[in-house]
């Protein structure tokens, strides 16, 4: 749920050059996320529910663009007694990317730069009806060194695959790192947060403007402070992207 | 296209790694559980240096109580004993059979508080409003307004109408006893219907760190004037020791307004400001989180807050249908005044 819908390497232009092109994606499918946060609760919580996303990319010399992609969910814990808890989820997340092509041929590419990844989410944690709800929210943002792999195998056909890790991070908490409802600011550095995102896509342009595709993304972290917030991520879904070349 | 294999089958790989990257969830052993209730409060409850306890030297105490075998009944029972070494009302322990808390703060004192006897000996002109919220006259010129919660919003709503009634008369009688609380966001909102400027009326600090004296930066917390009604008249405000939590934070806000007298019984004594949180066998607990410090130093946790004029009376056992307490209150608002409406 963290990781927005990143967009590159849907380039034809890295192997065959046609200047700079802008397009639209719009994606949408199902997230099985499942959450270890000590700071909420000492039990797993999980869900599966609806994720949509839209982006823009630029893909010149360069590639490089933002997506935005909000996923609500109810999470819930193993089965323990009448009134199961749960929390209400409402995630959103804003990634930029920067990529530079390094090796490049008629059949593949691969590109090698950054990605900024923040992720917001307002949670409302549901006990039973008589002993309240918790209301809190996490902010995070990492810095993230970024690999792409791009392939395409037919003239209409394009696979990219990419992985990620994070370099730098920092993570706002609230309201159990301090101060209930109030932010607690904790910057954390190089090794702060641990973890790894790869996604693989594949699309095949159906004309000249739009091409239509699936897209797989694992993501996983680690954040160990102030107690430990540990994600897996698996996000399966269709996406259309409007403009920026098509059938080759 | 062999090679669309490799993210294939590293998909299907991947997803079934959640069990190996996250940390399975704790076995629901007696043991554990008491290790999960007791370490929570070690970190969080904000209240041993104030209460002189020693949480360190009750785990030795209560934890060999506890083995794989004890059933859940004797669980609660062992964890109801350490709780009360807290004496503390804003903790609390829900389970599917039972609800542990903490009520000696009020079951101890008399009652104070009997609402049949003012709505049948005093009250004129009675009226509902949203909230609960429950006014009309108790003497010519002397208001009357019932807050008995400030759990929701509505209570607002409910005190406005009521003082939009009653902004004519020139005393006003504000009674809170049996208030249990609610938002403090709502009580200090109300009290800025009677505040001609801002004034500080409390300072909280959270507990942040892992010593028990661990405390964040003090907050200094104000009453603003807010409100479509200004009353500015004299004020009676009636406690009783079943006011607590949020409706104490309430009399914090007016006692200082030198147009308020407190009438009736000190209060309940909590100032937690709980979260609430779960252990992994589904149990649900609340820990205070804050202490609040009197404008003047101290604080009035697991004490309560006095009052200017001092009453107490138990329905049970006092004869007649009188209110002590609303005598005292009405005898002490000048009589002058009243006249002069």
């Amino acid at each position: 749920m963290r990781t927005p819908l990143v967009l590159l390497g849907l380039s034809s232009s890295a192997a065959l050059p046609l200047g700079a092109q802008s397009a639209w994606l719009v994606g949408l499918g199902v997230e099985r996320y499942d959450q270890a946060d000590a700071l909420a609760s000492p039990l797993r919580y999980g869900a599966t529910d609806p994720w949509i996303a839209v982006a823009w990319r630029h893909q010149g010399r360069t590639l490089s663009g933002v997506a935005v992609s909000f996923a609500p969910a109810r999470l819930t814990a193993r089965p323990s007694g009448p009134g199961s808890h749960y929390i209400d989820a409402w995630g959103g997340g804003l990634a930029g990317h920067w990529l530079r092509r390094v090796v490049g041929t008629r059949r593949s590419a691969i590109h090698i730069g950054a990605r900024l990844d923040v992720f917001a989410s307002a949670r409302r944690q549901v006990f039973r009806p008589d002993a309240g709800t918790e209301l809190y929210a996490d902010l995070i943002a990492g810095l993230e060194g970024a690999a792409a792999w791009t392939w395409w195998p037919g003239a209409a056909d394009e696979l990219r695959q990419e992985l990620s890790v994070p370099v730098m991070s920092a993570a706002m908490r609230t309201p159990y790192t301090g101060a209930k409802y109030l932010p607690s600011l904790m910057l954390g550095g190089p090794g702060r947060l641990t973890g790894i995102r790869y996604e693989v896509e594949y699309t095949r342009a159906v004309s000249g403007g739009l091409a239509l595709g699936s897209r797989y993304t694992f993501d996983t972290f680690h954040y160990p402070d102030p107690r430990g917030l540990s994600v897996v991520s698996h996000r399966l879904g269709v996406l259309a992207r409007f403009g920026g070349g098509g059938r080759r | 296209m062999k090679r669309l294999l490799v993210p294939a089958v590293s998909c299907l790989a991947l997803t079934g790694c959640a069990d190996i990257l996250l940390d399975p969830d704790p076995p629901m052993d007696p043991v554990v559980v008491f290790d999960e209730l007791w370490e929570e409060f070690d970190r969080y409850y904000s209240h041993f240096e104030i209460k002189a306890v020693d949480w360190g030297a009750l785990r030795e105490v209560y934890r060999p109580r506890v083995t794989p075998a004890t059933t859940d009944g004797q669980l609660f029972a062992v964890f109801s004993d350490l709780l009360d070494e807290l004496r503390d009302g804003h903790v609390n322990l829900w389970t599917p059979f039972a609800l542990y808390a903490w009520t000696a703060w009020a079951d101890a004192y008399p009652e104070s508080f009997a609402w049949p006897r003012i709505a049948i000996g005093y009250l004129r002109d009675e009226r509902t409003a949203a909230g609960g919220v429950r006014w009309g006259r108790v003497a010519p010129g002397v208001g009357y307004v019932l807050i008995p919660t400030f759990a929701d919003r509505a209570v607002v709503d409910g005190v406005d109408a009521a003082l939009a009634a009653l902004s004519g008369e020139p005393q006003l009688v504000l009674d809170v006893r049996h208030n249990g609380g609610g938002s403090d966001n709502h009580a200090v909102a109300i009290a800025g219907r009677f505040a001609d400027a801002a004034y500080h009326y409390r300072t909280v600090q959270y507990r942040n760190g892992p010593a028990h004296d661990d405390y964040a930066v003090p907050r200094l917390d104000s009453v603003r004037p807010a409100g479509p009604i200004a009353y500015r008249g004299t004020i009676a405000l009636l406690t009783n020791r079943r006011v607590f939590s949020a409706a104490e934070a309430f009399v914090l806000a007016m006692r200082v307004l030198p147009s308020v007298t407190v009438v009736g019984d000190t209060t309940g004594g909590g100032a937690g400001n709980p979260i609430t949180r779960e252990l992994s066998n589904g149990w649900v607990y609340r820990i205070p989180r804050w202490v609040v410090w009197l404008p003047e130093g101290g604080t009035y946790e697991g004490v309560g807050l006095a009052p200017d004029v001092f009453v107490q009376f138990d329905p049970a056992e006092s004869a007649g249908n009188g209110d002590p307490i609303l005598d005292s209150a009405l005898a002490r608002l000048a009589p002058q005044e009243r006249v002069a409406r």
